[in-house]
């Protein structure tokens, strides 16, 4: 099954690899990886992912992606920008911020 | 004799303080901003990439250990931070200096335990070319840190390191990684230092309705239990669920990180769940209709078969960290964030579960630990529990990994859940005497017992010179079955008995070994030397060995074998 994930990161060194590392040792494939030009120390990441297995749940990589230092916001197409920003906000508290 | 060169100005230049005109490089700023930041200690070893730091320590506020192996500095890095709840540093060269930390970091990393590493790198320049002493390891701990930065900039040295203790020590801690090029070090820098340490942000306030959830579904349940994990202490909510487990009655079982958080000796808890656990805990756990789950992550060493763990019961899960909610059981109730908080919120009034309570208690009087082993040889459990209770409140225990140290987590008493720092999650081999090592230099006071075996010592036994070196108020007990025995015990139950590659029948003798060291040592062989021994090792002010020679037969019990759910536990 084809997920697509979109991810605000910020231009930090090892961001990117951090995040593929991630994805990867998490139990997913990555099938498309788009990055897009940075704009304010920030650029946005489009990926297509593929669980391993049956047991890998979405909304648990989307928490573990969520609790990376560089990534600012983590959504699929179907949650909207002003939920996901709700919802990176949410994980910020629950894991440590980032100034 | 040829007379050596006077070298009075050279003992001078090393020992007399940094003149106000000194120059002052990125080494410089990364000391000051580390004592600026109130760290008193840091472990590590000296070489090629790092010197600039060696050099700007001299004069420093800081303490460097100087262990005999890097690995050893990560070790006693991270028992330093599980005792005090704040960052151990730990501090090494490029390449090798690297990589050997890597075992270190992993281990603060699995159970999520504050940690800085500092790391020299070759100059900028010389990155990516295959130097000497090149490593990525900015790269190669990327899975296993929570954060891991390069200083470019000699400017920023204290910003950054600044931000990295913020991160490391926040929200679920973890270890965090600072490159340090060699070339920014030697950098000449001026920083501004960070005016004081900056305190971590505390986790976020569950909100009323999840609250509120939670507590319908403990007021529902008929069998409650709570299942509590390292999150606990970690989440500074020990009191909390003290305090809960009181006003509740609920029968509570804890992982092995979550020993220690449940007072030992309330009545209502049933000691550790999981592969080692007791049947009283793993059977409450088979039968419960509701688990609380605090600050654990349902690991499968906890679990056995996962979809049989608890398969008739719903789930309140409450941790720190959100992305563990749902990771491998889905929960019918979340509070993610400050436990202590949720905890001290839940007030569920009066839980008619007086029937299941006795149940649990009454199991737990029948299938206590049995201490009464034939023979006249030493039996490791009792020589374990007769230690803790002595020891008291003040005990600490460092674990290493084996039989031992599921023998330390079924029969020793933890006032505290920094009484019991064990490799858990990395299971991680020579963790225990650079352990112990850097909780006795945090706690000289404490009665730190490194507990070891015959096939964890080796792995860094060269840290006894670190033991001796320091005069380290640390106990060893040793317990030598010639074996691996934990190996050999699969093996014998689950290999069809291919007893492969586990004897030790070579091992030295470790009492003249400690000597070598400059170190304390003694022999135990029976069961009547017990007594004198433990006495002898409670009341020893420097490093102390006791080498125990216990039956290479003895098994842990109860086992619950892989792959099997918890309540088809094998016993002896």
């Amino acid at each position: 099954m084809l997920n697509t994930l979109i991810i605000e990161l910020a231009e930090a060194e090892g961001a990117l690899m951090r995040l593929i590392g991630l994805v990867e040792r998490r139990g997913y494939m990555i099938g498309t990886l788009d990055k897009s030009e940075a704009r304010e120390g920030q650029s946005t990441i489009t990926l297509q992912v593929t669980p391993r297995d049956a047991a890998r749940q979405l909304d648990v990589l989307i928490r573990q992606i969520g609790r990376l230092m560089d990534v600012r916001a983590v959504f699929t197409p179907e949650i909207a920008a002003a939920e996901a920003a709700h919802a990176s906000y949410h994980w910020r508290q629950a894991c440590p911020p980032r100034n | 004799m040829t007379a050596l060169p006077a070298n009075d100005s050279l003992t001078e230049a090393k020992t007399a303080p940094a003149p106000k005109t000194a120059k002052q490089t990125g080494a410089h700023a990364v000391v000051r901003t580390l004592e600026a930041l109130g760290v008193e200690r840091v472990f590590g070893y000296p070489g090629g990439a790092i010197m600039p730091v060696y050099d700007a320590l001299t004069g420093s506020s800081l303490q460097h250990i100087l262990v005999r192996h890097e690995q050893a500095a990560a070790f006693a890095a991270d028992a330093q931070a599980r005792i005090t709840g704040k960052a151990g540093v730990c501090l090494a060269t490029s390449g090798p200096g690297a990589t050997n930390l890597l075992t270190g970091i992993a281990n603060a990393y699995m159970d999520s335990v504050p940690m800085i590493i500092l790391t020299g790198q070759v100059p900028s320049g010389l990155m990516g070319t295959d130097a000497f002493q090149e490593v990525d390891v900015f790269g190669m701990s990327m899975p296993v840190v929570k954060h891991s930065i390069i200083i470019r900039d000699p400017m920023r040295i204290p910003e950054m390191i600044a931000e990295a203790f913020e991160i490391a020590e926040g929200g679920r801690p973890g270890p965090v990684l600072i490159d340090l090029p060699k070339d920014v070090l030697q950098a000449e820098a001026y920083p501004t230092l960070p005016p004081e340490p900056r305190p971590a942000a505390g986790p976020s306030r569950a909100s009323d309705a999840d609250v509120a959830a939670a507590t319908a579904l403990l007021t529902q349940s008929k069998r409650p239990v709570l299942y509590i994990g390292g999150g606990v202490a970690l989440g500074r909510a020990v009191d909390a669920v003290r305090d809960f487990m009181g006003r509740t009655g609920i029968p509570a079982v804890a992982t092995l990180k979550g020993l220690g958080c449940p007072h030992p000796d309330a009545e209502n808890f049933l000691g550790m769940l999981g592969m080692h656990g007791g049947r009283a805990a793993n059977v409450a756990v088979d039968e419960c209709d509701l688990l609380v789950c605090c600050g654990a992550r349902f690991d499968d060493r906890a679990t056995g078969r996962l979809d049989s763990f608890a398969k008739g019961a719903r789930i309140i899960h409450m941790d720190a960290d959100i992305a563990e909610i749902g990771k491998l059981r889905a929960a019918d109730a979340a509070i993610a964030g400050d436990i202590a908080d949720a905890l001290a919120r839940m007030d569920p009034g009066y839980l008619d579960i007086d029937p299941w309570r006795e149940t649990c208690r009454e199991r737990k009087a029948r299938h206590a630990f049995r201490y009464d082993a034939p023979g006249n040889g030493v039996f490791a459990p009792a020589m374990l529990k007769e230690l803790s209770e002595a020891a008291g409140d003040d005990f600490i225990a460092a674990c290493d990994v084996g039989q031992h140290q599921m023998w330390v987590a079924q029969h020793c008493r933890f006032a505290r859940p920094e009484s019991h720092l064990t490799s858990a999650g990395l299971g991680a081999m020579g963790y225990g005497l650079p352990a112990g090592i850097g909780a006795a230099m945090e706690r000289p006071d404490a009665k730190v017992v490194t507990i070891s075996g015959d096939g964890s010592i080796m792995m860094n036994i060269q840290e006894l010179a670190t033991a001796r070196r320091y005069s380290v108020p640390i106990r060893i007990l040793l317990l030598d079955n010639a074996s691996l025995g934990l190996v050999r015990q699969w093996q014998e139950y689950f290999f069809d008995q291919n007893f492969s590659e586990i004897d030790l029948y070579d091992n030295p003798d470790f009492a003249e070994v400690a000597h070598a060291f400059g170190i304390e040592a003694f022999t135990v062989h029976s069961r009547d030397e017990v007594p004198g021994a433990i006495d002898r090792l409670l009341n020893a002010r420097g490093p102390i060995l006791a080498h125990v020679l216990i039956d290479p037969r003895e098994n842990v019990w109860p086992l619950v074998p892989p792959g099997a759910s918890n309540a088809d536990m094998m016993e002896d």
